[in-house]
């Protein structure tokens, strides 16, 4: 992490994240997957039946969670950042499966004939 | 999560796209190095906090005040808070309103990223302090 200066305040780092958000309708259920981007470092995510998303969010948190947990014991740079960057993709995937309920939502509202 | 890069299929629809640039701030009266170890400033009142602008989407949001040594507490209540807006956005009657609670739910999100940057730097501070 860098410490830079800004007028207020040391600026401890500059993140930037891209999230695409796809879903795949190859099959009898949508499922969804992200196109992840944290720092130039590009992954792809697992894919999320439209039937699991809210177990699959509640999961995700919860293992978050429990890493901020150890987070906040550890005394070891290396596995500090270690952890971190986990955590970080972690949330990547809480922005993807937060798109997908809202896909999954709204299709449903379109569904429902919402005026 | 894999690290290979998967090809998009013919039938694969992009629903969201989302660039967020997030820049994390210690705001503090010591150096940062020295934060372990200034206690009696933190009892004085003077305690380090973080902040941060986001850029989500083209919006800018600024965050919340952290306080140094809450930066846990607060990870934990916004973990409860998304939690909430999850199990809201699975029953809520219109899409705008279903659009806005996502947006929120992507701030509370932008949150837990800002407070692991935090929980991070305490991490390193710490161990260095050790050393």
């Amino acid at each position: 992490m860098s410490e830079e200066k800004e007028s207020k305040g040391t600026l401890l780092s500059e993140d930037r994240l891209s999230v695409k958000t796809f879903a795949d309708t190859n099959h009898n259920t949508t499922r969804y997957f992200a196109e992840i981007e944290v720092n130039g470092k590009r992954i792809t995510s697992e894919k999320h039946a439209s039937t699991d998303l809210f177990k699959d969010f509640e999961r995700t948190v919860e293992s978050l969670y429990r890493k901020a947990e150890i987070l906040q014991t550890l005394s070891s740079p290396r596995a500090a950042d270690a952890l971190a960057e986990d955590m970080i993709n972690d949330i990547a995937e809480l922005i993807l499966l937060t798109r997908a309920l809202l896909d999954k939502t709204k299709s449903w509202r379109l569904w429902k004939q919402e005026p | 999560m894999s690290e290979q890069i998967r090809q998009v299929g013919p039938k694969d629809y992009l629903i969201g796209e989302d660039q967020i640039v997030i820049r994390t701030v210690l705001h503090s009266d010591v150096p940062p190095s020295e934060i372990p170890k200034a206690t009696v400033n933190i009892l004085l009142g003077a305690e380090p906090y973080f902040t941060f602008v986001a850029d989500i989407n083209g919006k800018r949001i600024r965050g919340n005040n952290y306080n140094y040594a809450e930066v846990f507490d607060d990870f934990d209540n916004i973990v409860d808070m998304l939690s909430k807006r999850a199990k809201a956005l699975r029953i809520v009657k219109s899409s705008a309103t279903a659009e806005g609670l996502a947006n929120e739910m992507i701030e509370d999100i932008i949150s837990l990223f800002v407070l692991t940057r935090a929980m991070l730097f305490k991490a390193k501070t710490r161990s260095s302090g050790e050393s």
